[in-house]
């Protein structure tokens, strides 16, 4: 009885542990990830280089 | 912190802390007033002089031709609204573009001119007179493609930066404007006049819609008032409406509307009347107007041939040719 108590335990104490370090590989993946991410509310900052000048348009003027 | 008001325009929006004007580019940040999209264009093309159009300035000479986003006219038929009918966050992409990177770019393509364009330029303001400034540094002209919604003080400023302008009066009804672009005449009127004071060449676009400005007594008032206070060799473009926008229960303009158009310009006193956005039309070339002789031959927005003498002149009676050609 006494070896299953200390057993279902230990098996607790795991699964604490490997939700805490999941946890923890999430937020570090996210917090990696943000400088990187498009915000879908602003325009894509383009250079100069990435241009086709002479791109067909329907522009007028 | 306070409200400024903008005084480039006859709106004269007065924005609050954190707002923008009518145009949605000219913001108010911290009580100074600034345009969002200065060195942020979203569009920039090589186009052809012809396409602004300007038939008498540096004819088929490519033109480095960029606008960002914004507008302080919001007529119902624009052609290019996804441009001019939101604010620079709204596009999906701009690119950048600080004065000296464009000029760096419009020499490396081999352009001589740089056309503000597409949208409304008076709204980047800031950025026309900045580029334009080291355009001329750089020996570069700046063309200006306006409807001409602008006071009469930032324009005489502006007019030290510009060598040409083309300029949409889109009717000559103050009721037109007001119903169908949301500004008014007299200042556009007061423009042109400005402009020609300070010596930028001017052409003028009137774009005839079926039924709401193709009357041919408006025509002529029109005409007549050119020929008055612009003079006889300023030259028209009468250009063919296409249903677009927030107009597209109106057809085309017929061919034989422009026809008319053009024979009452050119029977008012005018020169230089052109049809435009029609493949293939006579009127789409320049003639002499003492003996008719072909000057300028055009196909679209392109050259066949081109008889002026060098020193601008018709080549069978000698008259001098109003324009910048060289």
């Amino acid at each position: 009885m006494k070896d299953d108590k200390q057993r279902a335990e230990t098996k607790e104490t795991q699964m604490g542990r490997r939700h805490f370090l999941g946890l923890l590989a999430t937020a570090g993946v996210v917090g990696l990830a943000l400088p990187f991410r498009q915000d879908p509310q602003r325009p894509r900052e383009l250079s100069l280089k990435e241009a086709d000048f002479y791109r067909d348009h329907d522009l007028a003027g | 912190m306070s409200a400024v008001t903008c005084e480039l325009c006859p709106r004269g929006c007065v924005i609050p802390e954190g707002g923008a004007g009518d145009c949605r580019i000219r913001v108010n940040l911290g009580g100074k007033l600034r345009a969002t999209t200065y060195g942020r264009p979203s569009a920039i093309h090589i186009d052809p002089m012809e396409k602004k159009p300007l038939y008498h300035f540096h004819p088929g000479a490519p033109v480095f031709s960029i606008a960002t986003a914004g507008c302080n006219l919001h007529c119902l038929n624009c052609q290019n609204w996804q441009l001019s009918q939101r604010g620079g966050e709204e596009m999906e992409q701009v690119y950048r573009a600080d004065p000296p990177d464009l000029l760096k770019a419009a020499k490396k393509e081999g352009c001589k001119a740089i056309a503000y364009t597409y949208s409304d330029p008076i709204v980047f303001y800031e950025y026309v007179y900045d580029s334009g400034e080291l355009a001329h540094r750089e020996g570069l002209t700046n063309v200006f493609i306006t409807a001409g919604y602008i006071n009469r003080k930032p324009l005489r400023l502006l007019c030290n930066v510009l060598d040409a302008a083309n300029v949409d009066l889109k009717a000559f009804d103050d009721g037109f404007y007001r119903r169908v672009t949301s500004a008014t005449l007299q200042p556009v009127l007061d423009a042109l006049v400005t402009m020609r004071e300070e010596g930028v060449w001017i052409e003028v676009t009137n774009l005839l819609i079926p039924t709401l400005n193709d009357d041919l007594a408006m025509i002529r008032s029109m005409a007549r008032w050119i020929r008055d206070e612009l003079g006889e060799g300023t030259p028209l473009h009468f250009s063919r409406f296409h249903p677009q926008y927030r107009m597209r229960n109106l057809p085309p303009t017929p061919g034989r509307t422009l026809d008319r158009a053009r024979k009452e310009a050119m029977d008012a006193g005018l020169q230089y009347v052109y049809v435009g956005n029609v493949m293939g039309h006579k009127g789409g070339s320049t003639y002499c107007p003492t003996d008719g002789t072909l000057l300028i031959g055009r196909a679209g927005f392109w050259i066949t041939e081109n008889n002026l003498t060098a020193d601008d002149r018709c080549p069978t009676c000698n008259e001098k040719i109003p324009g910048v050609w060289q």
